[in-house]
């Protein structure tokens, strides 16, 4: 069933809804969606790169994790230094596009394609981790920042403007800054999906030699797409260090680096608002099976990957989307 | 009364989806008869082909086969009774060696009633290429020695029936000419029954055979050998249809 | 007449199997210039030699008097080649005009609408290159390759799978671009399309240069006829 996804008012419902949600829900749930909200960047991303792109990386939660640790030892660094709420998320998301152009690199201009750019790029997250998790020591530090091993890293201020009430992103100034960036990028995708180059990013997953052969750099054109992935798997690795106040390499291990896949895949990795939108509800699904034990969350996952996969190989909720789409008329 | 057709399709009718692309189609074809099919591109052949083979179900009407009806049969069943398929497109599997690719369906056939080495050695004259090239890859086949190795594939399990899609494509004038030799030799000595979709009108008009031409899924008229059995003879009925 | 494209001494091996030995080649622009030979004579392997899709072992390729042999296959396609490859190349999951867009790779093109209606996909903007007929799949392939108005296009086999009409139409179209300025180097084994619109035949057999000449020479040649035409 091929299914062609066209122009309709679903974003402008779903912003709506999630906009005046905050009028009934207290601070609790608030901060919960906002939680859950986090992780849709880098799902995002991986519907950027695997998605449009045809190649699955299981890297994107080492940008997670760099992103995350990046921001955490430049703001404690420089706490109270004015500014520090904002650039330092911009150098943190700096560095984080610097190794995703270097990785993608070696990937793309290094010939690597297919099944093996998940093997490398999961190597690359499982070293990051692996390191990460033996720097307790008092030697792991970075300026006055300890990166602190398995135990994580705490300490970083909060994101936004130092010194205001309502400038920093926490409560419910996180929420709608969540919302709006998430609204922001979520437009800025569609139209590089859109564009000439995601055009030929687009192409490029079908057939990268005849592609090739119209004149355009392959290798250029899915670095780029590689780059985007990575930042935005930057900005929910910042998003979630600021929610929490931490970050720890559990952030990057082989279950987390595996579900951005099955959130995505179950979502429907070729359309970025049902991937918005999965994303939010599975990480919802996973937090209230968690309350019956974190591996029951994690065994659900692997079937509900399962099931989508057979039943559903285009995502279930780009499914039912098309679904509401057909039957409620003034959606389209 | 029971036809003694080897292939009968009766009031075939199928598509795609919601749309129907081959409309309510017959005929017949008997052992050791050559049928060629063709008409515009677009017309609904590959789809009649992808009908009696199976990949493509029929809506309705019916598909028989040594009197057997075979319309809900998947293709691989479809093959097992003794129906070969060259495809449009070659198909052949680039990661197996020539030998390998002809010799795939042997693998799925127990009882076999004849001796499969011979049939093996038989090809390899026909196509002294594919003997050359028999422990290469199908990859580094050149297109029109692919196309070869497809219609070897399709001889080595002696089906009663072999349904080719443009099997001329690709091929070089010389090899394009014994094909259309081979065909014949089959037909006489084994009693090969062969259904050729074909664009190649001077191609058609040396197989000897008698001439479908289909016109939007229609069935619209039917050529004898005799009308047709010179190349400025068949340009003249056949291209009126397109 | 300027000499758009030179091969000298032009080499290809896959292990120990030379696909295409030694080959010279020299196509002057404004021709039409096809290349035929036996199955497996090397012709598609030479090809994807001159666009940069294979690297050579030996010898040396002129571009427009311009050595091209360092260039990468999209550098030497933005230096205004077309190429439509013997394989199916129009992408399935993208819509005709998509498809259409992505062959721009310069600054000028043909009109799209012309395009279109040359080569009949006036209606069918939208429909998914998937779902098109084989027809006009490859009528879009050639579209694809001439469609940034390139000075020199590679067809290879862009008849395959069309029917007598169709091929003539084919002549048409590409006697009409090469009106326009378009030198064409093509691959093909209908004898009837050679007729029709080359200017030139060069043939090739076992990887080496066979034969050359114009298309009579070419027909009525004895080795010709022994390694390829055949009685037919």
């Amino acid at each position: 069933m091929k299914i062609n996804i066209k122009k309709n008012k679903l974003p402008i419902l779903i912003f709506l809804i999630f906009g005046i949600v905050p009028l009934f829900l207290d601070s609790y749930y608030l901060d919960n969606i906002s939680y859950f909200m986090c992780w849709s960047f880098i799902s995002l991303g991986l519907a950027v790169i695997w998605g449009m792109g045809g190649v699955l990386s299981f890297g994107q939660t080492a940008f997670f994790g760099l992103a995350g640790y990046s921001f955490g030892v430049i703001s404690i660094n420089f706490i109270g230094v004015p500014g520090v709420g904002i650039w330092s998320v911009f150098l943190a998301l700096f560095i984080t596009g610097i190794f995703g152009l270097i990785v993608g690199y070696f990937l793309f201009y290094g010939g690597i394609y297919d099944v093996f750019v998940g093997i490398v790029t999961l190597a690359i997250t499982l070293v990051f981790e692996t390191f990460m998790q033996q720097t307790a020591g008092p030697e792991y530090t970075i300026g006055v920042a300890r990166l602190n091993g398995f135990n994580g890293m705490q300490g970083m201020p909060t994101i936004g403007f130092q010194d205001t009430k309502f400038g920093l992103v926490q409560g419910i100034t996180q929420y709608y800054f969540i919302l709006t960036l998430a609204a922001i990028i979520l437009f800025a995708l569609y139209k590089f999906k859109n564009s000439k180059i995601g055009l030929i990013f687009l192409a490029s997953k079908e057939d990268r030699d005849r592609v090739a052969s119209l004149g355009h750099n392959v290798k250029r054109v899915q670095l780029i797409g590689f780059v985007i992935a990575s930042l935005l798997a930057g900005v929910s690795g910042i998003l979630y260090t600021n929610w929490g106040g931490y970050i720890t390499p559990s952030s990057m291990g082989l279950v987390s680096a595996a579900l951005p896949v099955v959130w995505v895949a179950a979502s429907g990795k070729k359309d970025f608002l049902s991937v918005f939108v999965g994303c939010i509800f599975l990480v919802w699904l996973s937090q209230m099976l968690a309350i019956n034990g974190a591996q029951f969350a994690i065994i659900a996952m692997g079937l509900i990957l399962v099931i989508t996969t057979r039943f559903f190989p285009d995502g279930l909720i780009l499914r039912a989307k098309n679904i509401l789409i057909n039957k409620i008329k003034w959606l389209q | 009364m029971i036809k003694n057709n080897l292939l009968e399709i009766k009031n075939v009718s199928s598509g795609y989806g919601s749309t129907t692309i081959v409309n309510n189609f017959s005929f017949e074809i008997n052992s050791g008869e050559i049928l060629s099919i063709t008409g515009r591109n677009g017309m609904g052949k590959t789809t009649l082909l992808k009908t009696i083979m199976g990949l493509i179900k029929a809506n309705s009407g019916s598909i028989y086969f040594k009197n057997e009806d075979i319309t809900k049969l998947i293709p691989s069943e479809r093959s097992m009774k003794g129906i070969g398929y060259v495809p449009q497109g070659r198909e052949i599997f680039s990661s197996l060696t020539v030998e390998q690719n002809i010799m795939l369906p042997i693998f799925t056939r127990k009882k076999l009633k004849f001796d499969v080495n011979n049939n093996l050695e038989n090809i390899y004259d026909l196509f002294p290429i594919l003997r050359d090239k028999k422990y290469d890859n199908g990859a580094s086949l050149s297109g029109g020695q692919q196309q070869q190795l497809a219609i070897a594939r399709a001889l080595i399990f002696n089906p009663e029936i072999i349904i080719l899609d443009e099997p001329s494509e690709g091929i070089q004038p010389s090899i394009i000419t014994s094909i259309g030799e081979i065909l014949q030799n089959l037909s006489k000595k084994l009693n090969m029954a062969f259904i050729v979709v074909e664009q190649n009108i001077s191609f058609i008009s040396k197989l000897n055979a008698n001439c479908i031409v289909v016109d939007k899924g229609n069935y619209t008229r039917k050529l004898m050998a005799l009308e047709i059995n010179s190349v400025e003879k068949a340009r003249d009925l056949l291209s009126l249809q397109t | 007449m300027a000499k758009i494209l030179e091969t000298k001494l032009l080499t290809k091996k896959f292990g120990g199997f030379t696909a295409v030995e030694k080959v010279s080649l020299t196509v002057n622009e404004g021709e039409v210039r096809f290349i035929i030979g036996p199955n497996g004579a090397g012709k598609s392997t030479f090809f994807k030699l001159v666009i940069g899709y294979h690297t050579a072992n030996e010898g040396t390729i002129l571009y427009k008097n311009e050595n091209i042999e360092k260039l990468k296959l999209h550098e030497r396609i933005k230096l205004g080649m077309g190429v439509k490859f013997q394989a199916p190349g129009v992408f399935s999951e993208l819509t005709v005009l998509q498809n259409l867009k992505l062959s721009d790779n310069r600054e000028k093109s043909f009109n799209l609408d012309n395009l279109l209606s040359d080569f009949s996909l006036k209606d069918e903007e939208e429909t998914l290159a998937g779902d098109l007929s084989h027809g006009k799949k490859q009528w879009l392939d050639i579209a694809l390759a001439t469609l940034s108005m390139p000075d020199l296009v590679f067809l290879d086999e862009p008849t395959a799978g069309l029917s007598f009409e169709e091929t003539k139409k084919t002549g048409e179209i590409i006697q009409k671009l090469n009106k326009q300025g378009i030198t064409f180097i093509i691959v093909g084994h209908d004898m009837d399309f050679v007729k029709q619109i080359a200017t030139r035949v060069s043939v090739l057999h076992l990887g080496k240069m066979f034969f050359e000449g114009s298309v009579s020479e070419v027909l009525s040649d004895k080795g010709v006829n022994n390694i390829y035409l055949g009685v037919g």
